[in-house]
Formats: structure tokens, C-alpha cells, sequence
């Protein structure tokens, strides 16, 4: 019935390294509090109280501390599958935005390692303890859920979790579920995605798609999804799949640098044409391998934290971040608390505008212009000097 | 016989032309006030959102990118530009999701204005809140997930009310001086002038009365000329506000493209300004015009508003530069000033009255002096009735143009079905119908003057009653009330004014009726209007009551008593005798055709086609609500100005019969005239000023002209039937009165059937112009064939 894959796994490890390199201050464990699979931005100790539970290791509890124990009337499970930096990122995101709105909730959460009867034994838990509500954390999660809770009693509420269209948990973006789901999407529906893509080249071409092969989710909720647009538009596309991870530079080498030499064949000067990197943790880690074989060619990214300082980026990244969705998620949760939503009406929660980020240094490296409209709705733009000059903590907000 | 020009009477003389001059300045600069304070706050208004919209922005972009609104540094920066440029702005507030306050500058203790004071809401893009003090913009701040919190930008009303008090200020001191002048102008050649043709007083009083106007329109034009200079500098900084983020970060306009779209889609938002242009060394990087760009800019006879939007020790000179045509401000005044129009012909009304009224007070000093007693008989009784029928009108048109939206607010919170609304308006017309016929049995036992005294007593009465009481059921009897003192105090002044009046100066009478009908309503609608912004519906009511009275008052101390014996019979009829008076005019002949032919068409063509089909069918040509009333307006003032020329020259050639032809034939051309401007070759959706509005504007000058032909010969008319001499004038006018009723009912209805029935072309209104061209020669042929072709348009020449 449960069957995680091995990509999962070294996407995990990767977004995990990646956040804990981009994300100030989140920590596994701390001085008063250690958890082998529980992670959390350290500025949420301010303002919640962690506690693990001494008898199982699996369980944390997170109370707020700006009110007394008995005023908090709300509970919501959060269920993990496993460990993961994206959703110590994700905790740590829906933490704040409650912390904002100052909801009374505690949150017990739950790690049920993927195992059926751990797994049910939380729902029953959660149903006993009138919980309010179940977040599902992870794509993981959510497909057991589906699975084994579609039509309980209480609302669940996804985040951290793949397109519910493509995965066909939900019937189409523009309506609620009907039951007691209400999803959220790190993916954007791909007749966006490719409108954003065309905005950045107009006479795009040729597009090449950097996939693993063995990753199933990138390869169905990204990869195929672009390629079968792209031909419909009339568009080229090269399907770059890596088959083996662990040679996944070598393999990445052969593939970019011959995709380049065609691409060229149609498109001399290579202006019309582009590599796209999927959520591929094996291929996104060599983005310096793909940039140097890709010559001219702009690299853009679907995960946002691919661009970053210095060379080794992509030039530009249109997707959604972790942060981005767990947000929304928990606007969605805190409506269904607060009854100014039902979850059953709630559609399927793509962030919109995407997160988009920008490395200057890049896009002028290979002559790319940026559309005025990207710069004005980036969340991430790092300078032609390779200064990060904004993102969510950093802004420049006088004249020089 | 001249009355001697004793020292006193001078005195007096001069006195009163200067109290008449300063009413009428008074008033001219209290609506000019009122029209300036209004147009320049909606002008401010539209600034302040420009400038809101800045911030907005600047926050906004923060907010996407994911920063929390507690975390934006950028504030303060964002708002000292705005808070330096206009000293009116109390402050500027960032608010977070929780009404607390994040950010603040300029007065830190201004809190958000509660919900209830909404002015304007901008449908999910802000709101505008009102206070006694303040006007505040309230602008959500979004981030990509939900609303996050609300920008606050507080201004002082004061701050701009007194921007325009200062403005009128020196007006109101030339207006003194002026008053003062014409006081003794009149105090020292009165005697003089008083024996000359030329009718030097009045040119006199016209000419300062005018002067003031010019001086008052030209402070207007300059006072929205700036408030509108002012949005445009406001657009351009918002447009640089967007574009210097890229400075900022230090990067080059080659890194980025798509910078047209931007100027573009500016354009389209901003449809006045003529161009845009992003600038480095005054060559254009990026245009409205993308044919523009590489080119350098070119400075036209525009206004044009530039930012600077790099460092000043920049190398390169990085301009946003804003080019607005100067025709677009000019439009914008006219049509502000042109708003003015209908107050200041209210102004010029009163400042009429006022005269007339100053004449006949003299007339009676004189009289007192000169002991002529039989010219109270004539001209002055009728001055002086003319500004009490005046006001009642003027006090019942007051609330006109709220009063619906009034009544529907009251029925709404009373949670009572919205059919209710309409039922106070039925009641009042139902009523100011139904009290005519009585109110004539009653003018035969009780004279006219005691009618009048009744109408305006019930008026007083009904309005008081909407002042003290917001109740849906109070508003109701208050409508009835006034209904019913409408009526009374119609048949009291047209019974007085048959009364007071001879065979050879009738028209002229009636003429005062239609004077008071039309000015009235014209003057109170338009200063009900302006009144009600600062003194709320409560106290419009109140300021109507005591008009009221205060006509009461000047009726019962100046307008003389006429004797009963000249009113017919003394004893109130019985019901049967009023239905055999009834009986004797509807098998009149003569008395049927004119009310058939000429009255009755006359008035469904106004209620029908001025009031009700025209409004809209312009509406359906895209003009806006203003140039509608606009049009109105002018139908009103060409019967006033038709009515007064053809009263003198029915009484003066006494063939009624040939001017209500005549009249009623031209309200046909004019209806035609009106139909033509959807003519294919016409029919183009031009402005105001276009040819289809000189069209349209010609078309109903001639329908009030025509309307001027019929509206007080028809009473003289009838009043000369066969009728008139078996059961009185008076008896026969309030019948005709009473029976023309129909035509303002059923003309909605028939036109509106037609309008249905053409699928709303105005095509129809050239179809009834021809129908009522018909009714013209039937009118004649009917009566007497054999005259027909002798008809000569005398009265008309």
C-alpha cells in the first residue's frame, strides 16, 4: 500500500541541506529540545513552546506561549511521514502565520514513519481528542490520507504536497474538493508554468527538460506535463533524463551538451532556446555542470532555491517555494478554523504570482533580458555583482 | 403721479439696493463656495488615490516577495515625499491585520475611522471615510495569500476647505465693496435715473451681479486647473515610484524588457496624459509610443510633469517623464465649472427676485407716500406674490434631489419591503392633485390669500415633520401634508393672480406661475443639493421649514387682501355642483380642444419625453448624468425666458388662440429636431459641445420655448371661455389645472410604451412631434375652419 520511493529520499536529502544552508536559524535540536525528525526555525521558540513527549519519541507537542493552557480550545494533528528539512521549513512557516493571526491552537505533531497502523491510530487519536483539524504535511501524507481518510470527520488541510490534479485527487483547480480535503499545490499548473516560460522568451523554440528518470513525481508532474505542451505549442522539446543519479554529472555532461549542439541546428545563435531543470534533487545539484554545457542557453529552474549567489545558478526560477505554500496552507487551515471557509468549497491552493527569483549576474553572463513584470514580482533577485539585494528578510528600501 | 424723492425715501432706497446687491452676492459666492469645496475635493480625492496607490505599491511589492508587513523598512521613506508635498495630509498609518498600528507618520494619534463613516468604497480597492474633521483613503494591503493589513492616509478637511476659502475670500470683500457701491449709486442718482427710458438701476445691478460671476468662474478655473495639475504630478510620481526599483538594484533598463507594456498599460489607465517616457540623457529608453524609443524627447505645448529617479551625483540623468495636454485640464475645468451652471442661474433667480422684490417694497413705500392706492391693485400685488409662490417651490424642490435615496434608506433600515419607497412620492402627487378641486371651492368662501397662507403653513408643516422625524410613517403623512399644501397654495396664487390681474395683463399673471414653477425648481433642486453635503437631509428640511415660514410671514405683512367680491361666489359648492362645473367644461368646445389639442400634450410631452424618455436615451449615448440635468435645465429656462416675452405679448396682441397654435407646433419641430440626433451621420459618440448635443440642446431649447408659448396663455385663454363667465376664472383654471394632470401621468406611459415598442430609438420623439403638428392644426380646424387660413403667427414675431 505504501511504497516511498528512493528519489523521495535523496530529495529530501538535498532540500534538507539546502534549507538548513538558506534558512537562518533552523535547527534540529536545541538546548532544551532534541527530536531526530522534528525541525523548527529557532525564532518560533519565541513564541511557541515545543515539547517532545517522553514516552514517544514520535509525538511533539507545540503550544503557544502567549496564552494560558486553558484558553487553548483548538488542536490540529499535523501528520509527517518522515523527516525532512521542507517541512521543518514548511512547520516553521505555518507557525508564524498563526502566530500572526493569533489563533488559540495547539498543534500535536505526529510522525506516523509511513506505517499503516501508526497512521490510523492517529486519526483515531486525533478524532478522540477533538482535534480540529489534520494537516497533512508531505505528498507522502496526503496520498495515505486520501486513501484512508477521504470522507472522515475531520477537515484536512495539505501542504509540502504535489498537484492534486495531476495525482488526481482533485478534479480541476477552479472548484473545491467536495469532501473533507482541502488541498494545496507546490507544483503550478503547467498552462501557467509555460505562459511564464513564454513570457521570458517569446520566440522560444527549443526546450530542453533536465529530469531523473527515476524520479516519478518530477518526471509525471513536471517533466511529461511541459513535453506534451511544448509539442502541442509547436515547440521542440528534448527530453534530458538522467537513469542513474549517482553518475548524474557525467550523464548530465553528455545529455546538455548535445541537446545544445541541436538546439543550435534550429537556432543559431541559441536566443530560442532553454533548459529547464525539474525538482530533480540529482540534477539540480549539478546546475554548475548543466550552466557550463548549456553555453548561451538560460537555465531556469522550477524549485526557487536553485538561484542563488555567484555563478553556480540557475539564471531565473519560476515555481513555488515550500514557504510559499505552507503559508497559504495555513491561511486555508485558519479559515476552516475560524468557519470564514469550508473545506469542502476550498479550491486547490496555488500560490499565485509563483515565487520567482533572479541572479542577475547570470542573466547578463548569457544576454538574457528579464520581462519588467518578473522583476517587479520577484521574491528573490540577487544583484549583477552577485549581492542578494531582495528576498522575504531583505529589502532595499532607500535611494543609494 | 411721481412720488416725491424725500431725503428718506432715498435713504431707504439706497439701503435696500445695498441689502438686495449683498443678498445676491451672498448668495452667488455661498454656492460658488459650496461648487468649489465640492469639485476641488473630488479632485483632491482623485490625487490622494494616486498618491495612495504609490505606497500601496511600494508596500505591496515587499509583502509579495514574502517579507511580513512588520519587516517593511522602507515606510518612512515612502511617505515624507508624499507628506512634503501636500501639508493637508495629517498622516499616513500602516495598520497590520489586527488594526494595530506598524508604521506611522506625521500625527501618530489619528486612528482608523470607524466602518459606518464610509464616503465612497472603490469596490475592493479601498475605501474613502469621513469625518467631521478628516477624510481618510483606507487602502488593503495584500500580500500573495490574503489581506495583511490597511494603509491609512489621513487628510484635514479643513486644510483643503480652507485652500478654497482663501481663494473666495477676496471675492466676498469685492463682493462687499461692490454692494456698498450700488447702495449709494442708488442713494445718489435714484432721483435721476428714475426719469430716464433706459433702466439704469437694473443694468447697474445686472453689471455687478455679473462682474462678481466672472471674477467667481475665473477663481474656479484656477482653483481645479491646480487641483488637477496636482492627480497628473501625483501619476507621474507613482509611475517613477514603480520604475526606480530597478535603479535601486542596481541594474541596467538592458537588463530588463517588456518596459513598454508598462508605458502602455499606463496609457490605458490613464487615458488623459498624451505620453510617457522613460528617459536616460533625455533619450527615450522605453514610450507610450514604442515607434518613440531611441529617439529623444520632444517637449510639446503639454504640461509636463519629470522625476528624477537616480542619485543627482549620477552620471547619467535617469528621468520619468508624465506629458499631460492642456486641453485635458482645460476639459476638466469647463466641466466643473460648467456643474456650476445650474447654481449660478439658481443665483440669478434670486438675484431677479430680489430685485423685483426691492421694486415692489418701494412701490409700497411710495404708495404710502403718494397715496396712489389702486397700483397695489396691479403690478406690485403681483411682484409681490411672485417670490412667495417662488419659494414654495424653491422650499418643496430642496430635498428633490436626495429625497429618494432618503426614503430608500429609511425603508431599508426599517427592514420594510422596497416597494415602500416609492409609495411617499405617489402620496404627494396624489395628493397635490386631489386638493385641487377642493382647494377652488374653498378659494370662493375663503379668498386666495388665506390659500396661500394654508399651502405655505402646510408646507411649513410637512417639512417640519421630516426634520423632527425619520420614521417611514411620519415621512409619509409630512408627504401628504405637503402634497396636499402644494395644491392648495397652486390654486391660491393662480385664483390670486386671476384675481389681482385684468383682461389685458392676465397672461402676464399666469406667466408668474410658470416663472415660480420652473425657477423654483430649477434653484431648489440645485441648492438642495449643494445644502445637503453640509447641513445633512435633517437640516435641509429644517432650512426649508423656515423658508416657509419665513414666505408666510412676508405674504401676511405685504401681500395685500384682495375683496371677495371679485372672486365669484362666496359659498363652498357642494360635491354635485363641483361635478356640473366639471360637466360644463368637458362639453365645452372650445375649453375641450385646447385641453386636448394643446394642454394635455404640452405636459405629457414634458413629463413624457423632457423628464422621462430623453434622460434615457442620452444615458444610452454614454452622457453623463451632470450633461443630462444640464439639458433639463435648459428646457426650463427657455419656457421661463419664452414665458415672460410671450406673457407681455398675449396680453399685449390678446390672440391666445394663435400663440397656443404656434407653440404647439413648435414643440413638435423641437421633438423632431430631438429625434434627429441619432442619425446615422449624427450619431457618433461625441461630447459635450459635439453637434449631436447642439442637436439635442436645440431640439429642447425649442420644446421650452414652445412650452413658454402655451404654459400661461392656455390659463388666459380658458379663463376667457364660455365656462368662465357661467361659474368663474378661477373655478375654470383650477378645472384646466386639474384636468392637464392627465398629461403629466400618462405621458411617461404612452412614451415609454413607444420607446418599448421602437426598441429605444429616437426615432419615436420624432413620430410624437409630428402627432402633436397634428394636434396643432386640429386645434385650429376644429374650432373654426373658416379663420384657419388667417391664422398669422402675431404672437410669435
Amino acid at each position: 500500500m505504501f511504497s516511498p520511493s528512493a528519489s523521495g529520499f535523496r530529495g529530501a536529502a538535498f532540500a534538507c541541506a539546502l534549507a538548513l544552508a538558506i534558512i537562518p536559524g533552523i535547527a534540529r535540536a536545541n538546548d532544551e529540545f532534541r527530536s531526530e525528525w522534528f525541525g523548527f526555525g529557532s525564532e518560533v521558540k519565541a513564541s511557541w513552546r515545543i515539547e517532545a513527549m517522553p514516552n514517544d519519541n514520535m509525538r511533539v507537542i507545540v503550544r503557544p506561549k502567549w496564552l494560558a493552557e486553558e484558553h487553548v480550545k483548538r488542536r490540529i494533528v499535523v501528520l509527517y511521514p518522515r523527516a525532512s528539512s521542507a517541512y521543518n521549513v514548511a512547520i516553521t512557516e505555518i507557525l508564524h502565520v498563526f502566530e500572526d493571526k493569533q489563533v488559540d491552537v495547539e498543534f500535536h505533531v505526529i510522525n506516523f514513519d509511513r506505517k499503516d497502523d501508526k497512521g490510523k491510530a492517529s486519526i483515531r487519536e486525533a478524532e478522540a481528542m477533538n482535534a480540529n483539524m489534520i494537516i497533512s504535511m508531505g505528498s507522502e501524507s496526503t496520498a495515505w490520507l486520501w486513501d484512508n481518510y477521504r470522507g472522515g470527520k475531520l477537515p484536512v488541510v495539505t501542504v509540502c504536497s504535489k498537484d492534486p490534479v495531476t495525482l488526481g485527487q482533485a478534479n480541476n483547480y477552479e472548484s473545491g474538493s467536495g469532501t473533507n480535503f482541502a488541498f494545496t499545490s507546490l507544483n503550478m499548473p503547467i498552462d501557467s508554468q509555460m505562459t511564464y516560460i513564454i513570457d521570458l522568451m517569446p520566440e522560444l523554440k527549443n526546450i530542453g527538460i533536465l529530469v531523473d528518470k527515476t524520479n516519478v513525481s518530477a518526471m509525471e508532474t513536471q517533466a511529461k506535463p511541459i513535453a506534451d505542451y511544448a509539442r502541442k505549442k509547436g515547440l521542440r522539446p528534448f527530453m534530458l533524463a538522467i537513469s542513474r543519479p549517482e553518475n548524474a554529472a557525467a550523464e548530465l555532461r553528455t545529455l546538455v551538451r548535445e541537446a545544445t549542439a541541436s538546439m543550435q541546428k534550429s537556432d543559431v545563435d541559441l536566443t530560442q532556446s532553454m533548459f529547464v531543470v525539474t525538482g530533480s534533487t540529482s540534477v539540480f545539484n549539478e546546475i554548475r555542470t548543466i550552466n557550463r554545457e548549456a553555453s548561451r542557453i538560460p537555465v531556469l529552474s522550477l524549485v526557487p532555491e536553485i538561484v542563488q549567489a555567484g555563478d553556480d545558478s540557475a539564471a531565473i526560477s519560476i515555481g513555488i517555494s515550500f514557504e510559499s505554500n505552507a503559508h497559504l496552507a495555513a491561511v486555508y487551515a485558519s479559515e476552516i478554523l475560524t468557519n470564514a471557509a469550508a473545506v469542502k468549497a476550498l479550491k486547490v491552493g496555488i500560490v499565485s504570482p509563483p515565487d520567482i527569483a533572479i541572479n542577475f549576474k547570470r542573466t547578463r553572463a548569457i544576454g538574457l533580458k528579464v520581462p519588467f513584470s518578473f522583476f517587479e514580482a520577484a521574491s528573490t533577485i540577487y544583484d549583477p555583482a552577485g549581492k542578494l539585494i531582495r528576498s522575504p528578510s531583505v529589502v532595499v528600501s532607500a535611494k543609494q | 403721479m411721481q412720488a416725491a424723492y424725500t431725503i428718506h425715501r432715498r435713504i431707504v432706497e439706497g439701503l435696500t439696493s445695498l441689502v438686495v446687491c449683498g443678498l445676491s452676492l451672498i448668495l452667488l459666492l455661498y454656492v460658488g463656495n459650496g461648487t468649489a469645496k465640492q469639485n476641488y475635493e473630488e479632485i483632491y480625492i482623485e490625487k490622494l488615490l494616486s498618491q495612495g496607490e504609490i505606497m500601496k505599491s511600494a508596500i505591496e511589492a515587499r509583502l509579495r516577495s514574502g517579507l511580513p508587513l512588520r519587516q517593511f523598512v522602507g515606510f518612512a521613506s515612502a511617505a515624507e515625499p508624499i507628506m512634503t508635498s501636500d501639508n493637508s495630509i495629517a498622516g499616513i498609518a500602516a495598520l497590520d491585520s489586527g488594526g494595530q498600528r506598524v508604521f506611522a507618520a506625521g500625527d501618530k494619534k489619528i486612528d482608523i475611522l470607524p466602518q459606518a463613516s464610509v464616503f465612497r468604497d472603490y469596490r475592493g480597492a479601498g475605501e474613502l471615510r469621513s469625518s467631521d474633521q478628516f477624510f481618510q483613503l483606507v487602502l488593503p494591503l495584500d500580500n500573495k495569500f490574503e489581506n495583511v493589513g490597511k494603509l491609512l492616509i489621513t487628510v484635514t478637511r479643513a486644510a483643503i476647505e480652507s485652500r478654497v476659502e482663501s481663494d473666495i475670500a477676496w471675492l466676498a470683500k469685492i463682493g462687499a465693496l461692490a454692494a456698498f457701491a450700488f447702495g449709494a449709486f442708488v442713494f445718489l442718482f435714484g432721483p435721476k435715473l428714475a426719469h430716464t427710458r433706459t433702466p439704469w438701476i437694473a443694468i447697474c445691478y445686472g453689471a455687478i451681479f455679473l462682474a462678481i460671476s466672472g471674477l467667481l468662474v475665473s477663481t474656479l478655473i484656477t482653483l481645479y486647473a491646480d487641483g488637477v495639475r496636482g492627480k497628473a504630478d501625483a501619476l507621474a510620481n507613482s509611475l517613477a515610484k514603480r520604475l526606480d526599483d530597478v535603479v535601486l538594484a542596481n541594474i541596467n533598463f538592458d537588463d530588463v524588457h517588456g518596459l513598454d507594456k508598462v508605458f502602455v498599460e499606463y496609457k490605458r489607465l490613464n487615458p488623459d496624459i498624451r505620453a510617457a517616457a522613460l528617459t536616460v540623457d533625455a533619450k527615450i529608453v522605453s514610450h507610450t509610443d514604442p515607434n518613440r524609443q531611441g529617439t529623444r524627447w520632444i517637449i510639446r505645448d503639454d504640461y509636463e510633469y519629470a522625476v528624477r529617479i537616480n542619485p543627482e551625483n549620477a552620471s547619467s540623468e535617469v528621468k520619468v517623464i508624465v506629458a499631460l495636454p492642456k486641453e485635458v485640464v482645460y476639459r476638466r475645468v469647463v466641466r466643473s465649472v460648467k456643474n456650476f451652471a445650474a447654481l449660478f442661474v439658481a443665483s440669478g433667480f434670486f438675484a431677479l427676485l430680489f430685485m423685483d422684490l426691492a421694486k415692489s417694497v418701494q412701490m409700497v413705500s411710495a404708495r404710502n407716500v403718494a397715496r396712489k392706492e389702486n397700483e397695489v391693485e396691479g403690478e406690485s400685488a403681483l411682484n409681490l406674490v411672485k417670490p412667495v409662490y417662488f419659494l414654495a417651490v424653491f422650499v418643496e424642490n430642496l430635498s428633490y434631489a436626495f429625497l429618494p435615496q432618503y426614503v430608500k434608506g429609511v425603508v431599508d433600515s426599517a427592514g420594510m419591503s422596497a416597494n415602500f419607497a416609492s409609495t411617499p412620492f405617489i402620496a404627494f402627487y396624489l395628493c397635490f392633485a386631489l386638493a385641487l378641486l377642493p382647494a377652488a371651492r374653498v378659494e370662493r368662501k375663503f379668498g386666495a390669500r388665506a390659500l396661500i397662507s394654508t399651502g405655505l403653513l402646510l408646507s411649513c408643516v410637512g417639512l417640519l415633520t421630516m426634520f423632527a422625524s425619520a420614521d417611514y410613517y411620519h415621512i409619509l403623512a409630512a408627504r401628504i401634508i405637503s402634497g396636499i399644501g402644494q395644491g392648495v397654495l397652486f390654486i391660491g396664487v393662480q385664483s390670486y393672480i386671476l384675481a389681482v390681474t385684468t383682461h389685458e395683463n392676465r397672461t402676464r399673471g399666469a406667466g408668474i406661475i410658470v416663472f415660480g414653477f420652473q425657477a423654483g425648481m430649477i434653484s431648489g433642486m440645485a441648492i438642495g443639493s449643494l445644502l445637503v453635503r453640509n447641513l445633512l437631509p435633517s437640516g435641509v428640511f429644517a432650512m426649508g421649514a423656515a423658508i416657509a415660514f419665513a414666505a408666510l410671514v412676508f405674504l401676511l405683512a405685504f401681500v395685500p387682501r384682495i375683496h371677495l367680491v371679485e372672486t365669484a361666489q362666496r359659498n363652498i359648492v357642494s360635491l354635485r355642483e363641483t361635478w356640473s362645473d366639471l360637466k360644463i367644461v368637458l362639453t365645452d368646445g372650445r375649453f375641450l380642444k385646447t385641453m386636448l389639442f394643446v394642454g394635455v400634450p404640452a405636459k405629457a410631452v414634458m413629463t413624457g419625453v423632457i423628464l422621462f424618455a430623453l434622460p434615457l436615451l442620452l444615458a444610452k449615448q454614454n452622457y453623463l448624468q451632470e450633461d443630462i440635468g444640464q439639458i433639463t435645465m435648459i428646457y426650463a429656462i427657455c419656457v421661463i425666458v419664452a414665458s415672460n416675452y410671450l406673457s407681455k405679448l398675449s396680453d399685449l396682441r390678446g390672440n391666445t388662440e394663435s400663440i397656443l397654435f404656434w407653440g404647439t407646433i413648435l414643440s413638435g419641430i423641437g421633438l423632431v429636431i430631438i429625434a434627429a440626433f441619432t442619425w446615422d451621420q449624427l450619431a457618433k459618440p461625441l461630447e459635450f459641445g459635439s453637434w449631436m448635443t447642439i442637436v439635442v440642446i436645440a431640439g429642447v431649447a425649442i420644446v421650452g420655448i414652445a412650452h413658454g408659448f402655451i404654459n400661461a396663455p392656455i390659463i388666459t385663454h380658458v379663463s376667457d371661455s364660455d365656462p368662465a363667465a357661467r361659474i368663474g376664472a378661477g373655478t375654470v383654471a383650477a378645472m384646466y389645472r386639474f384636468l392637464e394632470r392627465i398629461g403629466h401621468s400618462v405621458g411617461p406611459l404612452i412614451v415609454g410604451q413607444l420607446l418599448i415598442h421602437w426598441n429605444f430609438k429616437a426615432d419615436v420623439l420624432g413620430w410624437i412631434g409630428l402627432a402633436i403638428i397634428l394636434f396643432g392644426f386640429m386645434f385650429l380646424i376644429k374650432k373654426s375652419p373658416a379663420k384657419a387660413s388667417h391664422i398669422e403667427m402675431k404672437g410669435a414675431a
